[in-house]
């Protein structure tokens, strides 16, 4: 059974079928919530509001393409809003007036979780947003382009583009602030 | 190594990382659903629901967001779920003029931008800007910023940016969200300090006080004009842009 079946189902009335989606999806959505926000408790709120707002917009949901990237779609959002919390506006905002520039800061870095590369995480963390969420549906969560396209709301070649930039930039920083790394 | 080689090695390398990372274990979120945390709609309500979205779909501008946000041409609006007027607003400190950088003239504006520079025809006495600010988020995607005085060393009139191709603005929960429409094009207005962020190479953030009109323009170009004059006022000045020079 696809998941637009099971969609369908749930649409029907049938709550089996809803805890099926959440059983099939749970893990990759909790995954991209931790990523964007480092830490469980954050992550395990964000994708509960994201649940519930999947369920309240079910409706919305176009059967003839994956359901994952449409879901990913809403906890990405969702942990971006959580994100933006009061702490985190008022420490980026402190940030940006010690920098006084109109293009601020990028977002702040997080502890290194257990057995990653602890020089390519921090500069990871040091990215963008926007470049940090591509690489994370690309390589972290293994996404192809045409889902993360649809994760993204972008077209693919918008997600081709991103993802270049982002190895980049990637890049560019392992080479200036982890020279071991490149030469490791 | 060529810069290929060093690519290729990057993109093995997060993949071996994205591998090894070691998540915490992901909470049982269908067992709280089974539990009867959540029960689907009875099919009544559903097609209730339905009729009413399709109703207002009718009127109103389309919703490009999925939900939570209302998006008008570059800008993404994140749609306030309550008074926020005891928010985290009063704590920070406002976006001002002088913060703003790369100033430059409007006959410079006018050649360096990758998109055409209209002044809007409306007040009739309010000439050209007072101050012209042409921003480059990455590559080739720039916004402008232009701004009237209400007098010469006055406090600002309204500020107008204009986006260019490509660039894209999130702005955080305002106090107020108001949909309405320029020159026929989809527009919103907003009040009340928020948190808006430019997307590009840094993701930047920088409170502003508002109000602001925000409208998707005929020329395909997004539209946001900062001030405290009344919102009628703001319309006037905007639809007063599409058919200047």
């Amino acid at each position: 059974m696809t998941d637009a079946d099971i969609v369908a189902r749930a649409l029907k009335g049938e709550e089996d079928a809803w805890a099926e989606l959440v059983a099939e999806h749970q893990q990759a959505m909790f995954r991209l919530a931790y990523l964007k926000l480092g830490d469980a408790d954050e992550a395990e709120d964000a994708t509960q509001d994201a649940l519930i707002r999947a369920h309240r917009y079910l409706r919305r949901y176009d059967p003839s393409r994956p359901l994952r990237p449409w879901l990913l779609a809403i906890v990405s959002r969702v942990a971006a809003n959580h994100r933006r919390s009061a702490g985190r506006y008022w420490a980026a905002m402190q940030r940006w007036l010690a920098e006084r520039e109109v293009l601020g800061p990028p977002t702040p870095a997080r502890k290194a979780p257990a057995s990653i590369d602890e020089g390519l995480w921090r500069a990871v963390q040091q990215l963008a947003e926007v470049d940090q969420d591509v690489l994370y549906l690309r390589y972290y969560l293994d996404l192809s382009v045409a889902d993360c396209a649809q994760a993204l709301e972008v077209a693919e070649g918008t997600i081709k583009s991103r993802t270049s930039r982002a190895l980049e930039r990637l890049l560019a920083l392992l080479e200036s602030d982890y020279p071991e790394w490149i030469e490791g | 190594m060529s810069e290929q080689d060093k690519r290729d090695r990057l993109e093995q390398r997060l993949r071996q990382d994205a591998a090894g990372l070691r998540y915490p274990p992901t909470p049982n979120f269908a067992g709280q659903v089974e539990q009867g945390a959540k029960t689907a709609w009875p099919l009544r309500w559903a097609v209730g629901v339905a009729l009413i979205l399709i109703a207002s779909l009718a009127v109103q501008p389309v919703r490009a967001a999925l939900f939570d946000f209302l998006q008008v041409g570059g800008v993404a609006i994140e749609v306030p779920e309550e008074d926020t007027s005891t928010s985290l607003v009063s704590q920070l400190t406002v976006y001002a003029l002088k913060d703003l950088t790369n100033p430059t003239s409007l006959m410079a504006v006018r050649t360096e931008a990758n998109f055409p520079i209209r002044l809007p025809a409306w007040p009739l006495d309010a000439g050209v800007p007072d101050a012209v600010y042409l921003q480059t988020v990455t590559g080739e995607n720039q916004f402008a910023i232009l701004v009237w005085l209400d007098s010469p060393q006055g406090e600002i009139d309204f500020a107008l940016y204009i986006l260019g191709p490509g660039v894209a603005i999130t702005k955080g929960a305002p106090l107020t969200l108001e949909e309405l429409q320029v020159n026929g094009h989809q527009a919103a207005y907003v009040q009340g300090g928020h948190l808006l962020v430019v997307q590009g190479f840094h993701e930047s953030g920088v409170l502003v006080a508002g109000p602001a009109l925000i409208w998707e323009g005929g020329d395909g170009l997004t539209y946001r004009l900062e001030s405290n004059r009344p919102l009628a006022e703001l319309v006037r000045i905007a639809e007063s842009i599409e058919f200047s020079e």
